[in-house]
């Protein structure tokens, strides 16, 4: 697996981390800005329903505004309002089961992703292609794996900070993905990987 | 060789191709080795499959969710306000809080200012602790008290509460804790109840039934502070930098790492401290000079008159055990103390009260057996009221 190079931030990003690590609202505000929609997007991902996204984001920031501020970097804040975010929303729906007759075994959270293809240069008929045949390789994952890839590739987690959110260890993390590759690949294909390793190194 | 396939491909081909599609998705190492592959036997794919990753990054999203640019400044205004509204709460109560610790610290100082005192200096802990409202031994359940207001409720028996770096697990309770302010919490331990409690240091403390134990959420560089009304059995990690201070009505235990018991409740006549390991220095506050205690040494203090002798201190933490050794002591005082443990209701008569004991209990015992016991090895009786009260007499 690639490790994709952490992001690094500009100087104005860093200013602003420490401004709102001092206590400054106009900092807080910022990183709201900045942050809100990867929240919402990570919350409806999970399942949530709109409306109870959009509180649970909101309490969210309440608390890191309230509780202590001892953020290492922009990204472990990105981290820690995913986090929060996921613990909030794992709260509401599991005291909410309670009352419905939902199957005990169900995940209370379950991770979907869906594709868009934008409208740029790729005519609308190839869009849907490009579309189908991506969320057929998606379908093939279990929502974790799902959860796991989109927290590494989109959002951009370290696997130590994965592992926290999915409730498992770096390694652990790693293997997710890992297994992933493998449902996506054919037998076919798995032979032919192991050749290209063994012959052309 | 499959790679034969791409020949002629064009951006949009790669675009629907599987292959490509799980390289950009996953970014595996084995994958890009593939393309690289396919690269090296068809250089003119090279731009083509260039042009294909730049407008895969530019065109695929997934899981598109946003809120719209109103619903953002919506939110963001909505969030200023509450914490506004926040600050102007917090203004209030720091306010009151103010005011509060002058009306204590007027309270603690006034008689110093009346006679000059030889009593030990009280120290922010003590006055606190002293300040706090009488707390209800009999209550049904072990109570978490953190700052001011929040209170958590144990329902177990045999509680556990430990202090980790930013959260606090007591029994099945994990509590997150902002550390942005120093405040002291309460474990209230009733009759009938026990509890441990791991401090963030490490130090742990077996707390028995009828105990008030008053402590910082987090210690200070400087020492760290615990006040106890009751009993506890304590092994204190070693901190040769910080000091640990068992501070009491009548006494204040310093040690740097130890074990020992404490048994301090504000209501006996005799307060002691048997010393199991290390050494410990009581300052009590009727005697000038400071003692230091040895291991097997049993410090008491009765009524302020203190008195040390040689004992086996293993003896008097028994109690975490489950067990209760005594070594002439009054049945009357035995019987105080199995009052607190079963959270009980005892009543003897004075002739029996003052008959002299050694033996041992075993405290896991239900109190009808033990009293059957304790009716066979003295001459003495017990009734059990309709009201689940006892009564022995001579």
């Amino acid at each position: 697996m690639t490790n994709t190079t952490a992001r690094t931030y500009d100087e104005y990003e860093n200013t602003m981390l420490m401004e709102f690590l001092k206590g400054s609202n106009e900092a807080f505000s910022y990183f709201y800005t900045v942050f809100i929609n990867d929240l919402y997007a990570y919350g409806i991902s999970l399942g949530g329903d709109k409306d109870v996204v959009r509180d649970a984001v909101q309490d969210v920031f309440v608390n890191i505004h309230a509780g202590a501020k001892n953020f290492s970097s922009i990204d472990h804040l990105k981290f820690f309002l995913l986090k929060s975010l996921k613990n909030k929303l794992y709260n509401i729906y599991a005291s909410k089961r309670v009352s419905t007759a939902a199957p005990f075994t169900a995940d209370v959270l379950n991770f979907s992703i869906s594709t868009t293809v934008l409208d740029s240069i790729i005519n609308e008929e190839d869009r849907i292609i490009i579309q189908q045949k991506i969320d057929n390789l998606l379908t093939k994952l279990t929502a974790r794996q799902k959860e796991a890839i989109y927290l590494r590739f989109i959002q951009e987690l370290e696997y130590a900070e994965i592992a926290d959110i999915l409730g498992t260890t770096q390694h652990g993390a790693r293997k997710l993905i890992s297994r992933s590759l493998k449902r996506l690949r054919s037998e076919e294909q798995l032979l032919l990987i192991y050749l290209l390793k063994h012959f052309c190194s | 060789m499959r790679d034969n396939q791409f020949r002629g491909y064009t951006v949009i081909d790669l675009l629907k191709d599987e292959d490509f599609l799980r390289w950009q998705l996953l970014k595996s190492e084995e994958d890009a080795l593939f393309w690289k592959n396919v690269i090296n036997r068809h250089p003119d794919l090279a731009p083509i499959i260039e042009e294909a990753i730049s407008l895969y990054k530019t065109s695929v999203r997934f899981n598109k969710f946003s809120m719209t640019p109103a619903e953002i400044s919506e939110g963001r205004e909505q969030l200023q306000y509450v914490i506004g509204q926040k600050k102007k709460k917090n203004a209030r109560y720091i306010m009151l809080r103010a005011i509060a610790v002058a009306a204590c610290i007027m309270v603690a100082i006034l008689p110093f200012l009346w006679k000059k005192s030889e009593d030990v200096q009280q120290r922010d802990i003590t006055t606190y602790a002293q300040a706090l409202p009488e707390v209800d031994f009999n209550a049904v359940d072990t109570r978490l008290v953190l700052g001011e207001d929040q209170v958590v409720t144990l329902h177990n028996t045999e509680s556990s509460v430990q202090y980790g770096v930013d959260d606090i697990v007591a029994d099945d309770n994990i509590i997150l804790q902002e550390k942005v302010m120093t405040s002291y919490n309460q474990l209230i331990t009733p009759h009938g109840k026990r509890s441990t409690i791991i401090f963030s240091d490490g130090t742990k403390a077996w707390v028995n039934a009828g105990t008030k134990l008053v402590y910082p959420n987090q210690f200070s560089k400087e020492n760290r502070e615990i006040y106890v009304n009751g009993e506890i059995y304590i092994e204190v990690a070693e901190d040769k930098n910080r000091p640990f201070i068992v501070k009491t009505k009548r006494m204040d235990i310093s040690v740097l790492g130890t074990k020992f018991n404490v048994s301090a409740y504000e209501v006996d006549h005799i307060n002691n401290v048997a010393l199991l390991s290390g050494s410990v220095n009581i300052a009590s506050a009727t005697h000038k000079k400071d003692v230091v205690l040895k291991p097997n040494q049993l410090y008491s203090n009765t009524e302020g008159t203190p008195s040390i002798k040689t004992v086996d201190a293993s003896m008097y933490a028994l109690w975490k055990q489950g067990l209760y050794r005594f070594e002439s002591e009054a049945l009357g005082d035995i019987i105080k103390r199995l009052e607190r443990y079963y959270g009980a209701k005892i009543v003897c008569d004075d002739q029996a009260a003052h008959l002299k004991c050694s033996g041992k209990l075993d405290l896991k015992d239900n109190l009808d057996i033990l009293l059957t016991d304790l009716t066979r090895a003295l001459p003495i009786n017990y009734l059990k009221n309709a009201d689940g009260d006892y009564t022995i007499y001579y």
